[in-house]
């Protein structure tokens, strides 16, 4: 009986044929890897970029969704466990071919393709395959993903991969050992490589209330990313929904919100948001130079623009991101 | 015409269509483009996050 070892993930898991990998979607048949989700989506949306949610990629665009079923991380929030912990043969899928992906993607008007929803390393060839007929089409990819993946296939998806929100999900081993099964080392490298190879990054904290809501997971997280990847790099505090495992907990409150982002600017990072509480303040992208409003937000709908050739209207500090 | 009386017959015609129309929605059904066939199975797993 011959064992395959799935380097994707750092989970290496090792199988046995017949067996499946932790993220239920990759299985040794015969001596042989397989994936079980190639060209086999669960969920396919048009979605605005900034329900990724993406601020500073082609803001006002829509952008093409597809998930398949599981995923290699078991987060006991998972807002989308209905497919990410379940089996590809236990979820609703349709037959959708990477050619297919990119024609109703052109179709559909969209400037991106995203691999979202669950968790793009896991559809890897499919997503693959995809996002390189989307190149020769003139679309982007776009991966919202918790990161949790090995250098060599990260090597391979910054080729193909234009704009990623990462899911930071906190700032210590024993938050990702206890709320993911995960280590958050692979995460801290993965965010890192991917900005260094010039992937446009966006990074999500969800805030779970009692789990990683205090001050100091706040500032260690930010001094994280100010001191690794950068003050430019946007960050967004996205409230907690109770779901799956966790619907004993109340969602965050705003004013845990509020305060984190408040803590993130002031440890030096530009753009720090309010996820998930439409018409918060934090919704909103301030010039860190002349403070006003440059796109204003309510949720995912823009309401004022005021960024021109790259830089802010009012005092022509450039602004990072994609915004043509 | 409010004070015309309806007959039998009219009673039975009229029964008559509104059963063939409401049985015929579902067969026009079938023959309608489903050229968003994608985005329209999906609707499963509609709320998803991110």
């Amino acid at each position: 009986m011959k064992k395959v070892k799935c380097l994707l993930c750092p989970r290496e898991c090792e199988l046995t044929d017949g067996n499946r990998g932790d993220c239920r979607a990759r299985m040794n048949i015969g001596g042989e890897l397989k994936t079980l989700v190639y060209g086999k989506p669960c969920a396919v949306h048009v979605d605005p970029i900034e329900k990724k949610p993406l601020f500073h990629y082609l803001p006002g665009t829509g952008s093409f969704s597809i998930a398949t079923a599981g995923c290699n991380l078991h987060c006991m929030y998972c807002q989308n466990w209905e497919i990410s912990q379940r089996e590809p043969e236990n979820t609703r899928n349709i037959s959708l071919s990477p050619q297919q992906v990119v024609d109703e993607a052109v179709a559909a008007k969209c400037r991106t393709i995203a691999y979202t929803y669950s968790e793009p390393v896991i559809f890897f060839e499919y997503a693959s395959d995809t996002a390189r007929l989307a190149h020769k089409k003139g679309l982007s990819n776009v991966w919202v993903t918790a990161a949790y993946i090995n250098p060599e296939p990260l090597k391979e998806a910054i080729t193909f991969v234009d704009a990623a929100n990462i899911d930071l999900k906190g700032i210590t081993d024993k938050y990702y050992k206890t709320m993911s099964r995960a280590t958050l080392k692979p995460v801290l490298d993965a965010i890192v490589t991917m900005k260094n190879s010039g992937v446009w990054v966006e990074l999500t904290n969800l805030v779970v209330p009692t789990y990683n809501d205090t001050e100091e997971d706040f500032s260690r997280l930010c001094g994280w990313i100010v001191d690794n990847v950068g003050k430019d790099v946007p960050v967004h505090f996205s409230r907690f929904w109770p779901m799956y495992q966790l619907k004993n907990l109340p969602p965050t409150p705003e004013e845990t919100l509020t305060r984190a982002r408040n803590i993130a600017m002031s440890k030096g990072v530009h753009y720090a948001y309010v996820g998930n509480i439409p018409g918060h303040d934090g919704n909103n992208t301030y010039c860190p130079v002349c403070k006003k409003i440059i796109i204003g937000r309510r949720g995912y709908s823009i309401l004022e623009y005021n960024i021109e050739g790259g830089k802010c209207k009012f005092c022509s500090h450039p602004i990072p991101g994609r915004w043509e | 015409m409010f004070n015309k009386k309806i007959t039998r017959s009219d009673f039975l015609k009229t029964g008559f269509f509104g059963i063939l129309a409401f049985l015929a929605l579902p067969i026009f059904k079938m023959f309608t483009n489903k050229d968003n066939v994608s985005q329209k199975d999906a609707k499963y797993y509609k709320n998803l996050a991110g």
